[in-house]
C-alpha cells in the first residue's frame, strides 16, 4: 500500500471518530500500526495513530467511569436510573 | 427478526459469488497487515517445491505426466493447509452461536423471536403431517425469498447497477450489526443479569457497527474484517435460531436443494450471474471469507483501471517494486492497485445456497479463483498469467477445453487459469489456447515473476452464508443436548473437509453446503434418537464406556 494511501485513510479514520466513534481510532492504531516504522511514511500518520491512541484510551476510560457510576447508582437515582437501564435487573 | 435474517442470507450468498475476486483485492487492505502476508507466503511455501518443473519450459510426455502428478501431490498438500486455515473461523462462528443460544437458554423464560415469516406455528398438539406440511410452508417461503432476491441482484447485475448493490449490502450488513447485536444483546443482558444503560448501549453499537462497516467494505486490517465477518455470520446464525424446530430443518434440507441448483445447474441464477460477470468484464459484490482476505466487490472501475495497468507489464513491475518497498514482495502485487485484480489463487468455495452464489472453490493453488473473477478481472497481472501457462496448454491439448459449460460456468480451475494467463497478456477474450502457446514464448520471462504470483494467491473462500448455515444447524442441535452439538459439529466441519477434499479432486466451483447439511442432519437424528437415549441408559447403570 503506498504511502498516500495510508495518510489519507489515517487521516479520515482520525477525523470520523469524533462521531462519536472512538474505535475508529482503534481501528486506525491497528491499521498503522504494522506500518508505523516505514521510511517512506509522512511523520503525519504516525502523529494521527498517536492522537487515534490517546483520544481512544480517554473515550473509554470516560465511558468505563460513567458505566461505573451507572451500576453503583442507578438505585439511587430512582426513576432515573429505571428509565435509563436497558432491561430491569430481576431481583435487585 | 425474520426478515432481516432472511435477506441477509440471501445476499451472503450472492456475496459469495463476489468474494472470488476479493482474495486479491483483500490485499489492497491487507498491504499493511503484515499478518496476511505471513499467512500466504506460509500457505503456499509448500506448494512451491513441487511447482518448480513447470517451469522448465518444454517437457516431454513423460516429463509431463510426472509433473503433473507432483502438481497434483502439491495440490493437495495446498488443501491441506487450506483447510486449517478455513477451518479456525468456520468453528469459532460455529462456536459462538453455540455460545449464543447456550446462553439465551439459560434464561428461565427464553421465548426465541418468532420469524414473521412463518405462516405455521408449530404447537406440541400439531400432528407429524400438520408439522410437515406447514414447516415447509415456512421454509418454502424463506426460500422463495431467497430465490426472488437472487434473481433480482442478477438482474441489478446484468444491468449494471453495481452501486445499488453495494449499497445493499451495506445496508444490510449494516442492519445485521447493529440491530441483530442488539437483539442478541438484549438476550445476554437479561440472561447475564447485567445492568446496562442505553447510553453506553447505543454507543457500543454505534461504534460496533460503523467499525464493521467500514472494516468490510473499506480497507483495514485483515483479521478484523475476517473477525466481523465471522461474528456477523453468528448474529446471523443466531437470528435464525428463532425459527421453529420443524422449519429449521425443512429449511437446511431446502438450501441444500437450492444450492446444488444454483452451482451446478446449467441455467442456475449463479450460473448466468458468472456469465454475465464475465462477459460484463465486472466483479460481482459479494461476501466472501477468504483465508488470506477478505474482499468486498471489487468496483468496475477499478477493474478497467487494473486491466490497463496490466495491459503494460512494466507499470505492473513498477508497481511490485513499489510494494516491496513495504516489505512484502511478494504479495501484494494486486493490492496495490485494485480489489478486482483477481490474482487470488486459492480455491475459493463459496456456497450458493444463500444468495445465489455459489460456492465456487476454485482449485488451483494459488491459481484458481471463481471462475467469475477469473473472468471478471481480466488484468490480474501481466505476470500472473505466466505461471499458469504450462498446465492451461496440457489441459487445453488434452481435450479439456474451457469451454464445457461446467469449468466456465463454475469457475473451474482451468477457465481460471484461461483467464488468467489471458488476462494477463491481453484481452479478457482471447482463446485459452493462443494464450497459452502465447505464452510459452514469454514463460521464460515470466517466471522470474511466478513466484510471486504464487504467493498471492488467495486461498480457499468460502461464503458467508455457508458459516451461517452450519452455525444454524449446529445452534439447532445445541438447543437439544450437548451430545447432539457435538456430534453435530464433528459432522460438519467432515462435511465440509469432505468438500474440500473433492475440490481438490474435481477443481471446480462446488456448493459447501450439501454435503456438510446431510452430514449434520443425518448425524442429529441418529445422536437424538438412538445415541442420546442410549447415554442416558447407560448413565443410569453407571456403565462407562
Amino acid at each position: 500500500m503506498k504511502a498516500e494511501e495510508i495518510l489519507a485513510a489515517s487521516k479520515k479514520l482520525f477525523f470520523g471518530g469524533f462521531a462519536l466513534l472512538p474505535m475508529l481510532w482503534l481501528y486506525n492504531v491497528l491499521y498503522v500500526w504494522p506500518v508505523r516504522n516505514r521510511a517512506d511514511l509522512s511523520p503525519q500518520v504516525r502523529h494521527y495513530m498517536l492522537l487515534s491512541g490517546i483520544l481512544s484510551v480517554v473515550m473509554f476510560v470516560v465511558f468505563s467511569v460513567w458505566f461505573g457510576i451507572f451500576v453503583n447508582q442507578r438505585l439511587n437515582w430512582g426513576t432515573t436510573g429505571d428509565t435509563l437501564t436497558v432491561v430491569l435487573v430481576k431481583g435487585v | 427478526m425474520g426478515v432481516p435474517g432472511d435477506r441477509y442470507s440471501t445476499d451472503m450468498e450472492m456475496t459469495n459469488r463476489a468474494a472470488t475476486s476479493p482474495s486479491r483485492t483483500g490485499v489492497a487492505g491487507e498491504a499493511l497487515g503484515d499478518e496476511g502476508e505471513n499467512i500466504r507466503a506460509t500457505a503456499n511455501r509448500p506448494r512451491r517445491r513441487p511447482r518448480e518443473p513447470r517451469r522448465r519450459p518444454r517437457l516431454t510426455p513423460e516429463q509431463r505426466a510426472a509433473y503433473e502428478e507432483a502438481e497434483r501431490i502439491a495440490d493437495m498438500k495446498f488443501y491441506m493447509l487450506q483447510i486449517y486455515k478455513i477451518i479456525k473461523p468456520v468453528v469459532v462462528c460455529i462456536c459462538l452461536s453455540i455460545l449464543w443460544v447456550k446462553i439465551s437458554m439459560a434464561g428461565s423464560d427464553y421465548r426465541p423471536t418468532q420469524s414473521s415469516y412463518t405462516v405455521y406455528k408449530e404447537s406440541p398438539n400439531s400432528t407429524a403431517s400438520q408439522n410437515f406440511l406447514g414447516s415447509l410452508a415456512n421454509a418454502g417461503i424463506i426460500i422463495g425469498q431467497i430465490v426472488i432476491v437472487t434473481i433480482i441482484i442478477v438482474v441489478l447485475f446484468k444491468r449494471g447497477h453495481i452501486k445499488v448493490l453495494i449499497g445493499f449490502f451495506m445496508v444490510v450488513v449494516a442492519m445485521l450489526l447493529g440491530f441483530m447485536g442488539y437483539i442478541l444483546i438484549l438476550n445476554l443482558i437479561q440472561v447475564l443479569r447485567i445492568p446496562l444503560d442505553y447510553l453506553t448501549m447505543a454507543f457500543a453499537l454505534w461504534n460496533f457497527s460503523v467499525t464493521g462497516l467500514i472494516s468490510v467494505f473499506w480497507k483495514g486490517p485483515m483479521w478484523v474484517q475476517q473477525m466481523y465477518l465471522t461474528v456477523m455470520s453468528s448474529l446471523m446464525a443466531f437470528s435464525l435460531t428463532g425459527l421453529a424446530e420443524w422449519t429449521t430443518w425443512m429449511l437446511l434440507a431446502l438450501l441444500v436443494v437450492w444450492d446444488l441448483i444454483a452451482v451446478l445447474c446449467p441455467f442456475g441464477p449463479l450460473k448466468i450471474l458468472v456469465e454475465s460477470s464475465r462477459s460484463q468484464n465486472q466483479e460481482v459484490p459479494a461476501l466472501l471469507y477468504t483465508v488470506n482476505a477478505v474482499w468486498f466487490m471489487a468496483s468496475p472501475p477499478d477493474a478497467i483501471l487494473n486491466r490497463e495497468t496490466l495491459n503494460s507489464k512494466e507499470s505492473s513491475e513498477s508497481e511490485n517494486l513499489t510494494l516491496n518497498n513495504d516489505g512484502s514482495p511478494r504479495t501484494n502485487f494486486h493490492g496495490g492497485h485494485s480489489r478486482a485484480t483477481g490474482r487470488d489463487g486459492g480455491a475459493s468455495i463459496s456456497s450458493s445456497r444463500n444468495s445465489g452464489l455459489d460456492a465456487s472453490f476454485s482449485a488451483h493453488g494459488g491459481m484458481s479463483r471463481t471462475s467469475s473473477t477469473m473472468e471478471l478481472v481480466p488484468g490480474a497481472n501481466g505476470e500472473t498469467g505466466n505461471r499458469d501457462t504450462i498446465e492451461l496448454r496440457e489441459r487445453a491439448r488434452s481435450g479439456d477445453s474451457g469451454n464445457s459449460p461446467r469449468s466456465r460456468g463454475e469457475g473451474s480451475p482451468l477457465a481460471g487459469r484461461v483467464a488468467r494467463s489471458t488476462s494477463g497478456r491481453q484481452g479478457p477474450n482471447r482463446d485459452p489456447r493462443r494464450d497459452s502457446r502465447e505464452t510459452d514464448d514469454d514463460e521464460e520471462h515470466r517466471e522470474s515473476s511466478d513466484d510471486d504470483d504464487d504467493d498471492d494467491g488467495g486461498g480457499l473462500k468460502l461464503g458467508l452464508g455457508d458459516f451461517v448455515f452450519y452455525s444454524v444447524l449446529v445452534a439447532r442441535a445445541a438447543m437439544f443436548d450437548w451430545v447432539t452439538t457435538m456430534c453435530c459439529m464433528v459432522a460438519v466441519l467432515t462435511g465440509m473437509n469432505a468438500t474440500i477434499f473433492l475440490l481438490a479432486i474435481y477443481q471446480k466451483a462446488l456448493p459447501a453446503l450439501p454435503i456438510s447439511i446431510c452430514f449434520g442432519m443425518l448425524f442429529y437424528f441418529a445422536t437424538r434418537f438412538a445415541l442420546v437415549p442410549f447415554l442416558a441408559v447407560l448413565a443410569r447403570g453407571q456403565v462407562f464406556i
